[in-house]
């Protein structure tokens, strides 16, 4: 262990002396190098070979897997494996930062330096509520993973919204039962606040309670930035659906996640016997039908991995309607209720994407189940042997990956303004058919009817049927191809290269206005366009440009009265395109595979102005002058307020 | 309701038969008798009398709701009375200082025998007249008082539902929170509390048990003109209000707030439990509200000594701007709550619809967004989705189309009269247009540059367009205490001439005679 320590500080040593190190090298480079000890050279030592020791390539660092409230219980520490980078105390790498200061007792904290020996031996600080550099530490690790995920799910890097460069992260900004992604702030406010002293659930009465421990908290707004990354007005404020699908989003990420936690799983596993969409556990400890239970292991528990943010919602006293939109029978009636808040709504989009996975889940192991019976074994029993229980988990860790890419990959497949949940069905049915055309395990048929009982229905489909749900191709040769397109590779585009895809696709969108559906009169954004790289089930990568588009114009509140004023009407597309093949030594003009639309021409664009008339005269939005009134407001949509 | 509900129903058919004139014979019949039903609720008897001798009066207080009504009848004039209150705002300029004077001219006018009152809603700006001239007031009495629904739970002082003490420990906490700060937000915030329990926050604490501001104004209302309770009674949308004998020939129908287990009682305890988190994160002390301390004091870092100048690109880290951004998100919130408890209470506001001969007036109070929506979308009836919501019903349609006077909801100010109903009132109004009042004083709420000023120019002009609207403002005045006030500046000093009936003005008052 000493050793490894040694080794450890002489890397970063050589590394901090930087190039003149190298460059020495370089210039002694013809000869075989000497080993850097001085010792007898030894001929048949590959010169590669070195005695420097390679960079690692993850860092691991400790957190909590769900709160602090849950103790110690059986998996609620972890060890996350976050992608290495060189880091500041702060936390500080290239693409987060963690800076604590606080906002409400306006000073800064100490920052924790990771790359301190003493934490790099130990996989960083051991969780503590009471020490806020282990709070730095989870935040950077949390949101890190949280980061390589999406990566891995989108097939590309991602990049925050533009304008931020290095997303902050404030782990004790304000004081307040409440986190909120903030465009403005260019990162992620943590609150803090005290637990309710009358009704503080497993806290302690008025203890504090710190959001950034929170690991479903920390993933939920990350996804928020991740996601104002993608699509630039997602967080326009034109229907119902927007703040919701955000909410309902943001909490699937979160959830997610739990299912890739193996301890937690295995354990929840043998409290349900399987049936891991359960929402009660059974308690440790068995009892007879007449026995009270009396000490701590005959309770029975929640499964913790369909509750979200536990520890914050019972100090708030708060965040029953998850619970209850997964504890339902589904109501397809529910939807339509206008008074529905944010994340009630938001709730039943949850509840349809877990019915799906749960529904593939039960499929994917109904034949473990039915050789567990034919062996003899009870499936109403909780107990279940240990390789069963095994083969579950690996099952249901496997489908929670699968389904989060899907959701995750829809992201693409979504008009760039103006969500709707029907939309978002339509997008998830069309990624992932996609990328595997034929629908084996039936996933996209457990969306499908996952959906459809909550009343969660496109406006514009013709039928309930897998092919009228996705957006249709578009045929080859139907639109005019794009010239002059760099789609790079997973690294990212140069400066110069943005610049060239810009100005060709603003070409583009500005000489086939109509054709794309946009109206001639007024000007075509592109707010973003991301080369997206992922491997089909051959084997084969696939490279696709997705591109926005939009265009904006100011309707009235009321045609009749313009002093009234106006609110932002945007229609858009979202484009597909397959990078070409090679022809004569020379690529050809990339192909438009997907037009997803929001139009503004004819009737489309004059119902939809309407439909957002009515929305923002409810909202409210007609009082005040402030453009930012029609995004969303994090902090406020998470206050309740 | 029921009456409601078989008035809407059978209205239906006329939009029909307007449009397909041909399916519309059989249902003709039906169509007329509807229709003459409908009226006949609306427009009382003939033997009512003519709307000769029927009045109303704003008084000019400043930034406050103060109307009288006179009612001729067979006995002579009957009066009721509409609010009674002021307020600064957070200008310090919304009280004229001519409530005293306006209260005299109003017991003179009236011998201090009231047949109704109504309190709208329980904020100063409708209340603050009954406890600045407490002492005055027990010299009127009243047949009848009229309060919105929710104010019935006050009664039983020690209820947990007490909203009197649920709003005032809110708006106390609230309002400690923005002591000692100048900003735009606190100030406003601070405002609001104000508005909402008749308490200057600003000013020492008041000592003692003995009642002030609202508690005192709701005291006088309910024990005194209301004589302990029994002669006052609670309404929501859709109950048939009990009138007293002497007001026979008028009748009135409340079209809101929204009835009982309406969502907004709910919004309150809930606001009580999303603000709680902060006020109990804050300790007081003289100098205002303090802050919980997370962490012991060794952890508190100089940004400059322990944090890198630089991020992992080499770009400088910009720590007082870092500052700043954290720093404004703070109040947020608590301004926020501010903001909601004001909103909560105008949606209390008791709307009343009178009808005497066949005048129609239509007094609002503050309400706003989902007061009027509830009865203008009827919400409660099968169309859900907001974004269906559709046209006003035709109930509601007719109701504004009909209308003979309008009392401006909420001072002007652009959140309480939905554009849907300038719309409506515009629209194939009945030839002898309308008049409309708004009791305001321009530059004491909002900023014009955030569109948010009360009241609200555009709004005005829209309605200015639409009928004969005078504002309180408009006119200079005088009065004991401030001497002279000038008119609002940019505001038409002329009274506009209805299309039936006339206005005239005196100091203290604006009149129109229908």
């Amino acid at each position: 262990m000493m050793a490894k320590t040694k080794n450890q500080t002489s890397t970063r040593k050589t590394r901090t002396t930087s190039t003149a190190g190298h460059a020495k090298k370089a210039a002694t480079g013809t000869k075989l190098p000497r080993a850097s000890d001085g010792s007898e050279e030894n001929p048949t030592t590959p010169f590669l070979e070195s005695t420097e020791v390679p960079p690692p390539v993850t860092r691991p660092l400790k957190a909590y897997a769900f709160d602090p409230s849950l103790g110690r219980f059986i998996g609620n520490e972890m060890t996350i494996e976050v992608k290495y980078e060189k880091l500041l105390p702060g936390p500080i790498g290239q693409k987060i930062a963690v800076i604590d200061y606080d906002g409400a007792n306006q000073v800064f904290y100490k920052p924790v330096d990771l790359d301190d020996p003493s934490l790099l031996i130990r996989d960083g600080l051991a969780p503590s509520e009471s020490n806020p550099q282990f709070h730095q530490q989870m935040v950077y690790a949390v949101v890190g993973e949280t980061i390589q995920h999406y990566e891995a799910a989108l097939g590309r890097r991602i990049r925050w919204r533009r304008g931020i460069n290095r997303l902050n992260l404030y782990p004790h900004a304000m004081i307040s039962a409440n986190a909120a992604y903030s465009p403005s702030a260019q990162g992620i406010l943590f609150g803090y606040f005290r637990a309710s002293q009358t009704n503080p659930g497993r806290n302690l009465p008025g203890q504090t309670v710190f959001t950034c421990l929170s690991h479903d908290i920390i993933v939920h707004e990350t996804t928020h930035a991740v996601l104002d990354g993608i699509r630039t007005f997602f967080s326009e404020r034109t229907n119902p659906d927007v703040p919701a699908f955000h909410e309902a989003f943001a909490d699937l990420a979160a959830l997610f996640r739990h299912f890739s936690h193996k301890e937690a799983l295995l354990d929840t596993i043998q409290k349900t016997g399987g049936l891991l969409y359960q929402y009660h556990l059974h308690p440790d400890a068995g009892m007879s039908d007449k026995e009270e239970a009396r000490i701590q292991g005959q309770f029975p528990g929640s499964n913790p991995l369909v509750g979200l943010a536990q520890q914050f919602g019972e100090a708030r006293g708060t965040g029953q309607a998850l619970r209850s939109a997964l504890g339902k029978r589904p109501d397809p009636n529910l939807i339509k209720d206008p008074d529905l808040e944010p994340h009630e709504r938001g709730a039943i989009l949850v509840s349809a994407v877990f019915d799906a996975y749960f529904t593939v889940y039960l499929r994917r192991t109904a034949d473990l189940f039915r050789i567990f019976r034919a062996g003899g074994g009870d499936v109403h029993s909780v107990e279940l042997s240990g390789s069963m229980a095994n083969l579950l988990a690996e099952a249901a860790s496997r489908t929670a990956e699968d389904l989060f890419q899907i959701c995750v990959r829809a992201i693409d497949y979504c008009p760039p303004v103006d969500i709707t949940f029907g939309d978002y069905l339509r997008a998830v049915m069309t990624a992932d058919r996609d990328l595997h055309p034929i629908d084996t395990g039936g996933v996209r048929d457990a969306f499908m009817q996952a959906f459809r009982l909550r009343g969660i229905v496109p406006d514009d489909a013709e039928y309930f049927s897998e092919d009228s749900l996705c957006w249709p191709q578009v045929p080859p040769h139907r639109l005019p191809t794009v010239a002059g397109l760099i789609f790079g590779d997973p690294n990212g585009l140069t400066k110069s290269e943005k610049d060239q895809n810009g100005d060709a696709l603003r070409a583009y969108a500005k000489k086939h206005a109509k054709l794309l559906g946009f109206r001639p009169d007024k000007p075509i954004e592109v707010p973003s366009f991301h080369p997206a790289f992922r491997q089909a089930p051959d084997g084969s990568l696939r490279i696709d440009m997705v591109v926005e588009m939009s265009q904006k114009y100011d309707a009235p509140f009321d045609p009749k009265k313009p002093e009234l004023g106006t609110f932002p009407v945007r229609g858009g597309v979202t484009l597909l395109i397959a990078k070409p093949l090679l022809e004569n030594g020379h690529y050809a003009p990339g192909e438009i595979r997907y037009l997803i639309q929001k139009r503004l021409d004819h009737d489309y664009g004059a119902q939809r102005e309407q439909r957002q008339r009515r929305f923002s005269l409810r909202e409210g939005l007609l009082e005040g002058k402030d453009p930012k009134r029609f995004q969303i407001d994090f902090n406020m949509l998470h206050g309740g307020i | 309701m029921t009456t409601r509900a078989v008035a809407h129903k059978a209205i239906r058919p006329t939009k029909s038969k307007t449009k397909t004139a041909h399916t519309a014979t059989k249902k003709k019949a039906k169509t007329t008798s509807a229709k003459t039903k409908r009226s006949a609720n609306r427009k009382p008897t003939a033997a009512a009398g003519s709307a000769s001798g029927l009045k109303v009066r704003m008084y000019r207080v400043g930034f406050g709701d103060f109307f009288l009504i006179t009612v001729p009848t067979g006995e002579g004039k009957r009066y009721i009375l509409i609010d009674c209150g002021v307020f600064k705002g957070t200008s310090g300029t919304g009280d004229l200082g001519s409530i005293e004077e306006a209260i005299d001219d109003l017991f003179e006018t009236t011998g201090g025998e009231l047949a109704l009152v109504i309190m709208t809603h329980r904020h100063a700006d409708h209340i603050a007249g009954f406890s600045k001239a407490a002492e005055r007031f027990k010299e009127f009495k009243a047949s009848m008082v009229w309060m919105p629904y929710w104010e019935q739970f006050n009664d039983a002082k020690d209820s947990p539902s007490n909203l009197q003490f649920e709003i005032s420990e809110l708006a106390f906490q609230l309002a400690m929170q923005f002591r000692g700060r100048t900003d735009e937000t606190a100030q406003e915030a601070l405002a609001q509390l104000w508005n909402a329990t008749g308490i200057d926050f600003n000013a020492a604490a008041t000592g003692g048990k003995k009642l002030s501001g609202n508690a005192l104004a709701l005291d006088l209302l309910k024990n005194h003109l209301g004589k302990n309770g029994e002669n006052v009674r609670y309404y929501a949308a859709g109950d048939k209000p009990e009138l007293p004998p002497e007001l026979k020939g008028l009748s009135a129908e409340i079209l809101g707030p929204p009835p009982k287990d309406a969502k907004a009682f709910m919004a309150l305890t809930d606001l009580k439990k999303g603000v709680g988190q902060y006020l109990d994160s804050t300790t007081s002390s003289d100098d205002g509200a303090k802050a919980i301390q997370p962490f012991r004091p060794q952890w508190v870092a100089d940004p400059h000594h322990d944090y890198p100048r630089e991020d992992a690109q080499g770009k400088a880290i910009e720590y007082q701007k870092i500052r700043k951004i954290v720093d404004t998100t703070q109040p947020d919130m608590l301004a926020a709550a501010a903001g909601k408890i004001e909103t909560f209470l105008n949606n209390q506001s008791l709307v009343v619809l009178f009808t005497v001969a066949d005048k129609n007036l239509l007094f609002v109070g503050d309400a706003q967004a989902g007061n009027w929506e509830h009865w203008l979308y009827k919400l409660d009836a099968p169309v859900k989705d907001p974004t269906k919501a559709g046209d006003l019903t035709e109930v509601s349609q007719q109701i504004l189309q009909t209308i003979d006077f309008y009392k401006v909801g909420h001072h002007g100010s652009t959140n309480a009269t939905p554009i849907a109903v300038v719309e409506a009132l515009g629209k194939d109004h009945s030839a002898n247009g309308f008049v409309a009042m708004c009791s305001t004083e321009a530059a004491v709420y909002g900023n014009p540059a955030k569109g948010s000023e009360v009241p609200r120019d555009p709004l005005i002009e829209a309605l200015g367009k639409e009928c004969a609207l005078v504002r309180s403002d408009a006119f200079e005045i005088t009065t004991t205490s401030k001497g002279l006030i000038k008119a609002a500046k940019g505001v038409d000093t002329n009274l506009p001439k209805p299309k039936a009936g006339q206005l005239t003005k005196e100091n203290l008052y604006v009149e129109y005679s229908f």
